[in-house]
């Protein structure tokens, strides 16, 4: 299987990407499956937003300890986006106060918008993609 | 088209549904030649959920999610049905 996940560097088009996390980070595959397309898309070196609303905002929360479950964290992954220059991460304030917590909850920098800005953030996408 | 997350599950040629009800895969193996459609399997996708070479379809092919970035980098629109 030639070319897998190469980067096409020959066509040079920039698009805005948006991946949506809706869902808490275990119990399900979404959260590790739209981190793996956050990071290929950084290595197409598209311009990358990832947004966190629902109970997508527990999968950067702080604290998680996944050892008893005998499921690796990826929380670090998170952690590790800055160093694919993936910084553009946005959190829906009424995902966040519904559910009791703050961005000092959250184990990245984040970007807090409400629900009205994070709709039209997401309408002037290219490609959305959620899980 | 591209399928990810459950969506590998899609290719499985060993389903079976029972006979009076649709067959998805069939479908999309007839689809697939009537239109002359890339089925693309995200092989990361599919390998955590047992979907191997051996076991796809008639049209399906496994590849990387770089396909799927590769498309909307490409494409004027990318479309996602489900989730």
């Amino acid at each position: 299987m030639p070319g897998i996940d190469e980067p096409d560097s020959e066509s040079g088009v920039i698009k805005k990407f948006m991946f949506v996390n809706r869902k808490a980070p275990y119990g399900t595959i979404y959260a590790l499956e739209v981190l793996e397309m956050v990071l290929i898309s950084a290595a197409f070196e598209q311009d990358v937003h990832l947004a966190f609303v629902d109970d997508g905002v527990y999968q950067i929360k702080k604290g998680q300890d996944t050892k008893s479950i005998e499921m690796k964290s990826f929380l670090p992954t998170y952690r590790a986006l800055e160093g694919y220059d993936v910084e553009k991460l946005y959190v829906e304030k009424e995902s966040l106060d519904e559910r009791g917590l703050t961005a000092d909850d959250l184990v990245v920098p984040v970007e807090v918008i409400d629900r009205s800005a994070m709709a039209e953030l997401i309408n002037s996408m290219d490609v959305v993609l959620s899980g | 088209m591209f399928f990810y997350y459950d969506g590998v599950n899609n290719a499985n040629k060993l389903s079976e549904p029972p006979s009076d009800d649709r067959n998805i895969t069939k479908r999309w193996s007839e689809l697939g030649k009537e239109h002359k459609l890339d089925l693309v399997v995200c092989i990361a996708a599919a390998l955590r959920r047992g979907i191997k070479d051996e076991l796809l379809a008639e049209g399906f092919r496994i590849s990387g999610l770089g396909q799927l970035i590769e498309s909307g980098v490409q494409c004027d629109r990318q479309i996602v049905f489900g989730d």
